[in-house]
Formats: C-alpha cells, sequence, structure tokens
C-alpha cells in the first residue's frame, strides 16, 4: 500500500486543522506558546511515567488476571482475541514482561473525520491483534481533538504510560504534540498526517511517519504531467495549509520541468459550491486541470467539474480525487479522472485478498484506504515489537527498530523508511478511473512514477 | 484571479444558484430568530439530518420528490420535539443559556445522525427532469443550478404569503410584537412556538433536498451551513423573510465574486461584508431596531 494512498487522505485531514475561521497564522503562534507549557509538561510527564512504571511493576497480577476487561478494545477483531488465551503456546522465547504492551491510538471517533479514524482503527487493531512477543497488546484510545490541537498535548500527557502512540490525522495535532512526545522519549507513529515539518525541520528520533507528504505527492507527478498532459494547467483545492502544500509542491515541480500554471484557486475551506472556480477554469487557456480535494469535498467537486467542464474538454489529474468510497457517490462523473494511486478495493495481490477478507470477517464490512493506512501502521508496529521481542520498554531500542521494519505492502510494494528523516519512502503509481470489462468503474493504473523520498528541507513553522 | 470579463454573466448565474442554496438553508433559522427568538444552533444539524433522509430515500429508489416530503416530515417532528420537550423550557432564560442548550442539542444530533448513517460523505441526485445541462451564455451550465433559483424564489414567496396574506400570519405577528398581549386575545402562544419550530425544522428538510444535489450529505456540513446562516440572518435583519432573501443574495455574489476577482480574501470577504453591514445597520437590512424590555 504505498503510503500514498494513506496520505492522501491525510491531507484532507490536515486540512481540517485549520479550521475556516481561524487564521493559519493563530495556530503557529498557539503552538510557540503550548511549546513552552510542553516543556514543563514533558517533565512532569516523564515523571509521571516513571511512578506508574512503579505502579505496574508492584501491581502485575491484576493486570494479567483480566486481559479481556482492556475496556477501549471495543473493536478488537474476535478472531483475534481467541489468542490472548493461549500467550504461551505462540510465543516461541520467553515474554521479556507480563505487563501488556500498552498502545494508544490517537483518532478521531466523532464529527467530520469519524469514519476515516474509525477505519485507520480498525486497521492498525486487525494488523496488531492482542498479542505480540508473548505480551498482551492494550489499546488506549485518546480522542484526536483536531479542532483544538492544544488539547492533544494534555491527553498524551495523561497516557504517559503508553509504550508507543499511533495515528494522528491533522498535521496540527501532530505538530502539537511533537514536543511532548519528544521529552517524554516514547516513540510516535503518525499514519495520516501529511505535514512536511514533523520529519523535516522538527523532526524527532522518536517521531516516524508512515504516510506521505506534498512534497513527495509532487516530485514525481509534476513533470509527469508536464509529459502527459499538457504544457499548461490550472490548480484547485481547499485553502488551508495542507490544500496549499498538496498545490504548490506539484505545481512548483510542474513548472521546473517547464510547465506553466495559469489559474491557482483556492475556495474557502468547507466551500460546497465550485461552480465559481469551474467556470473560470473552463474559460482558462489552460489546458488540463490539476487539483487536491477529498471525501465529501471531492464527491462534490468531481461531480460539479464533469458538469461544468468535463473531462473531454480538460483532463483532470489530481490526489485523492477518487477513492472507493467516493466512485460510489461519483459515479459516471469519475470517469477518466486521474487520481495518484492508493490502495483500493480492487488491488490485485495475494496479501490484500487476505487483508480483506480478514477485514471483512472482524468488522462486517470491507476496508477502504484509511484502514489500510492503519493496516500499515499496525503493521509496521507489530513487526518492529517481534524484532525487539518485545522490549518496549527501551524506547530507543523499539524506535529504531520501527525504523528498521521493511516489508511488502498491499499493494505489493516495498516499505521502507527514510532513516535520515524517519518519513515513509512512497512508490508511486498513478490511476486513472476507467469503464471495465463488465461495466463498471474501476481503478487502472496508467503508470509507475517511481519512488518519492521528502529530503526535509522545509523550512520550520 | 483571472479577471475574465466574458464569464461575468454565466458568474452572476453562480452568485445566484449560491444565494439560493444559502436561503434554503436560513430561511427556518431565520424564521426560528425572528419569531421565537431563538438563536437555534441545532438548526444546521437537522439540515443535515434532513440531507442523510434524503440519500436514504432516493438511494431506496423511491424519487426526488419522496425524498423532500420524508425528509421535510421528519425534520419538522424533530424539530417540533425538540422545542416542545426542551426549547420550551427556555424562553424565560436569557441567549446563552439557549444557544448553550441548542449547541449541545446540535452535537447530539450530529453523532446520532454518524451513528445511523456511518461518516461517509454522500451525493445527493438531482430530479431526473432536472438532470444535464444546457447552453447559457456560450457556456455549459447544470438545469438543476437554474431550477435551484427557482425553488428558492418559490419558498421565499411561499414564506412571505404565509405571513402577511393568512390569518395564520397575523397571529403569527401578533405573537412576535407582543406575546403576552396576544396570549390574553386567546392566541395559543405556546402552540404556535412549537408550529414555528416545526415549520422550521420542515424548512431545513425541504432545503436539504432542494441543495442536495449541490450540497449532497455529509457529517460535518452542519457547522459551515450554521455559520453561513447566521451570516444571512444577521445581513438581512432577524425573523426577516425579504432579509434573509436579500442576505443571502449578498453572501451568494460576494462568495463567488471573492473566488473569482481576489481568491486570496475570498474567505475572508463574507465576514466583511457582514462587519461593514453590522455597522451601518446594526439590526441587518430589513430588521427592526431591537427594542429592550423589562
Amino acid at each position: 500500500m504505498t503510503n500514498e494512498n494513506d496520505d492522501q487522505p491525510t491531507n484532507e485531514n490536515d486540512d481540517q486543522f485549520i479550521l475556516p475561521g481561524i487564521p493559519r497564522r493563530r495556530f503557529m503562534g498557539g503552538a510557540s506558546k503550548l511549546g513552552l507549557f510542553v516543556a514543563a509538561g514533558g517533565i512532569s510527564a516523564v515523571a509521571a511515567a516513571c511512578s506508574s512504571d512503579d505502579d505496574e511493576s508492584s501491581s502485575t497480577t491484576p493486570g494479567t488476571d483480566a486481559p479481556t476487561t482492556d475496556a477501549p478494545t471495543t473493536d478488537a477483531p474476535s478472531d483475534t482475541t481467541a489468542a490472548t488465551d493461549a500467550p504461551a503456546v505462540t510465543t516461541p522465547a520467553t515474554p521479556v514482561s507480563d505487563e501488556p504492551i500498552k498502545v494508544a491510538i490517537i483518532l478521531p471517533s466523532t464529527g467530520p473525520y469519524a469514519a476515516l479514524g474509525g477505519m485507520q482503527a480498525r486497521g492498525i487493531r486487525l494488523a496488531m491483534g492482542d498479542e505480540i512477543a508473548g505480551r498482551e497488546i492494550e489499546y488506549v484510545d485518546i480522542e484526536e481533538p483536531l479542532f483544538a490541537p492544544q488539547d492533544a498535548i494534555q491527553l498524551v500527557q495523561n497516557n504517559s504510560d503508553a509504550d508507543v502512540f499511533v495515528g494522528v490525522i491533522g498535521g496540527n495535532t501532530a505538530l502539537a504534540i511533537r514536543d511532548t512526545i519528544h521529552d517524554m522519549e516514547k516513540p510516535l507513529l503518525v499514519t495520516n498526517a501529511v505535514t512536511r515539518a514533523i520529519t523535516g525541520s522538527r523532526k524527532s528520533p522518536y517521531i516516524w511517519r508512515a504516510s506521505t507528504t506534498g512534497y513527495q505527492a509532487g516530485v514525481n507527478l509534476g513533470p509527469w504531467m508536464f509529459e502527459n498532459l499538457g504544457v499548461s494547467m490550472d490548480t484547485a483545492a481547499p485553502d488551508y495549509a495542507s490544500g496549499h502544500e498538496l498545490v504548490d509542491y506539484p505545481a512548483r515541480f510542474f513548472e521546473e520541468s517547464g510547465g506553466e500554471v495559469i489559474g491557482q484557486f483556492f475556495p474557502p475551506l468547507g466551500n460546497a459550491d465550485y461552480a465559481a472556480v469551474l467556470t473560470e477554469m473552463a474559460s482558462s487557456s489552460s489546458v488540463f486541470v490539476y487539483s487536491f480535494f477529498a471525501g465529501g469535498d471531492a464527491i462534490r467537486y468531481v461531480t460539479q467539474y464533469a458538469e461544468f467542464i468535463g473531462v473531454d474538454e480538460k483532463q483532470l489529474c489530481g490526489l485523492t480525487l477518487v477513492d472507493d468510497l467516493t466512485l460510489v457517490e461519483q459515479g459516471d462523473a469519475a470517469e477518466g479522472v486521474m487520481t495518484l494511486g492508493g490502495w483500493n478495493q480492487a488491488i490485485d495481490t495475494p496479501q490484500n485478498a487476505e487483508f480483506m477478507s480478514a477485514f471483512e470477517d472482524a468488522y462486517g464490512e470491507l476496508p477502504n484506504s484509511y484502514a489500510n493506512s492503519g493496516n500499515n501502521g499496525g503493521t509496521i508496529l507489530r513487526m518492529a515489537i517481534e524484532s525487539i521481542n518485545g522490549d518496549v520498554e527501551n524506547a530507543e531500542l523499539f524506535s529504531a527498530a520501527i525504523g528498521d521494519v521493511e516489508f511488502t505492502n498491499l499493494l505489493g510494494t516495498d516499505f521502507r523508511f527514510d532513516k535520515e528523516t524517519h518519513n515513509a519512502i512512497s512508490f508511486q503509481t498513478l490511476d486513472q478511473i476507467q469503464r471495465l470489462d463488465d461495466g463498471s468503474l474501476g481503478f487502472v493504473q496508467i503508470a509507475e512514477l517511481g519512488e518519492a523520498v521528502d529530503p526535509g528541507d522545509d523550512v520550520a513553522p | 484571479m483571472s479577471t475574465n470579463l466574458d464569464t461575468l454573466p454565466v458568474q452572476f448565474l453562480n452568485g445566484m444558484s449560491y444565494a439560493a442554496l444559502l436561503f434554503l438553508v436560513a430561511a427556518g433559522f431565520t424564521l426560528v430568530f425572528g419569531l421565537a427568538r431563538v438563536l437555534n444552533f441545532a438548526h444546521g444539524a437537522i439540515f443535515m439530518l434532513g440531507a442523510f433522509v434524503v440519500w436514504e430515500v432516493q438511494g431506496r429508489g423511491w424519487g426526488f420528490m419522496a425524498a423532500l416530503v420524508s425528509a421535510a416530515a421528519i425534520c419538522g417532528v424533530v424539530s417540533g420535539v425538540l422545542e416542545k420537550t426542551l426549547v420550551s423550557r427556555m424562553y424565560g432564560r436569557n441567549h446563552l443559556d439557549q444557544v448553550l442548550m441548542t449547541l449541545g442539542v446540535a452535537l447530539v444530533l450530529g453523532d446520532v445522525v454518524l451513528r445511523i448513517w456511518g461518516g461517509d460523505p454522500r451525493r445527493i441526485r438531482p430530479p431526473t427532469f432536472l438532470e444535464g445541462t444546457t447552453e447559457i451564455f456560450g457556456r455549459v451550465y447544470p438545469y438543476y443550478r437554474l431550477g435551484m433559483i427557482v425553488f428558492g424564489l418559490l419558498i421565499a414567496f411561499a414564506m412571505y404569503w404565509v405571513f402577511q396574506r393568512t390569518t395564520f400570519g397575523v397571529r403569527l405577528r401578533a405573537a412576535v410584537s407582543d406575546t403576552d398581549m396576544a396570549a390574553v386575545l386567546g392566541v395559543n402562544t405556546g402552540q404556535l412556538f412549537t408550529i414555528i419550530f416545526a415549520a422550521s425544522g420542515a424548512l431545513a428538510g425541504m432545503g436539504a433536498a432542494l441543495a442536495g444535489p449541490v450540497l449532497g450529505a455529509s457529517i460535518g456540513m452542519d457547522q459551515f451551513l450554521l455559520i453561513d446562516a447566521l451570516i444571512v440572518v444577521v445581513i438581512g435583519g432577524a425573523g426577516s423573510v425579504p432579509g434573509a432573501l436579500v442576505g443571502s443574495v449578498f453572501l451568494g455574489l460576494a462568495n463567488t465574486a471573492g473566488q473569482v476577482f481576489a481568491p486570496d480574501y475570498a474567505s475572508f470577504l463574507v465576514y466583511g461584508l457582514m462587519v461593514i453591514v453590522l455597522l451601518f445597520r446594526p439590526s441587518g437590512l430589513f430588521g427592526r431596531p431591537v427594542v429592550v424590555r423589562l
């Protein structure tokens, strides 16, 4: 699954973190002020962590007595639950500790990103199961406060006894908790946020990202669009930090290849009607259109694009414009649209078939690209914990083990981290929505764009 | 960004169709605010509920009209029950209490919708006779956009007619200008307010259906819509149907013009417009000055 899929949905999430009424500057200011709190809070968090460790060692037995009472684990797949009964049988070596490994999942379960967060959490749980390296896995759900990122700091501190944090949809959340995580010296695996800083100017030895950045979205796509779609383009994306990031880089690399960007449109975030922008683009001299929209925005944008312009008139290429969920709603309007490749239900690899059926067995519905992002994150953590035989208390060892993880993802491409930036290296493809032989609409891969690496040279926010 | 003058007529249409959409959202909101003097922050959530009902009914193949009627009925009942059970206890209280209560209801309702339909965004299709596009001012234009302008005007006219030309409207206006006096004269004001809330909910459901082919249905849409509705009401004046109509046209055109001519300031433009109106007409273009009664 190249992380690209994930990334793209991620982007939209990121967006969310900058609210329409709240200018970006204010968030930044808040973040730096918060930094002070974080520095202070970090110390107390470490202290709390130490004391809770002591508590745990003195209360080992109650913990092991009640493996099923981990309340937050409501979504745990039923087939893996059975495994908890027989840890001794499946464990190759003696577990380093009888204590459960505490995994804190930071994702939203309410609001506009509830579906996305829920799918990702399920993906994480499905991949990790209830027991790794002979140690029970205990999940804690942290409600990601997408509209109040500063609250995330306290929530993370409240869970300072967690062994690892995973999830994070909003780039604002990631940046808000960065210092806290760094000071707590606990690993954080970001599965969705796209903001460059978290693996660039604000990187940390403890933070890894399995999703990708705007830079990665553009580095291969920009030149490809120039060579294959035309010499000039208009762009459109929602007006917030990630919207700009996910347009600016593709536009930059498109221009560096020799292309010309005619009009750049950023309709306000939450804008329901793209008629004004589409009318301008229809009369523009551009050859094609590049856009980033996701979720409900993508449904409206793609259907309105078909009404006002149409891909026969101008090709439409972009990020997260179509996925399995939106395609059902967009229908014919999506035919011909090109979107940076990612996971979809039709991916034909053995590991994906296995994932799809395991997911459906566990949760009674088919996964989507967000579930794949979660599955990626969960797989990375599981492999890392296995490789250190469950010794997660050694956070430096654990974090390094996360960075060493390499595997073949559900798309059949190789996943690995950039050890320098801690960002995922993604292998990119381009899909087009085409009429398949059976008459239905589906994803057809039309190009392999190659590997994308973010050099992490962003300017500190 | 581009100042392409030959797109102006089409952009004007875009602005008007967006204005129609805004009016459909704001109509019920301004009704309740103007008549019951309650800032009903749950209005957006009820609108969202209506959108999902429309999607559900349409998905069953029952057609657009059935979806519209179902959404209006369900939203009307929900809104009426809300008034009867919760809001009616708050009439004597200050606005802040009412806002907190209706905001709470909005959050609960939002999560109920999330629980019932999941968080996936949905598309609502136009009625079959308005599908497709036509050519207008030399450009391709969707039929439905034109239809929406007509629907908006029809609903505005219907509301105006009810207020000004029916006995019910007379009772309503009497209850608004002096609730106690109207009650003394035999108007059942408690029942009237329940009816107003139910009508406001029904308008939201209808609006969700009519605006549906553009707006779709998604979790979180209520928050953005509520802000737009508030701006429309502030500009037009609380409780005034013509005010809501004019406020919608202002906002619709400003929104479109902002995106075309000053994209960098598009987000700000509508708020700037609101500030200017508030500076010169604190009670809105069509609002009456608020009389504080002790």
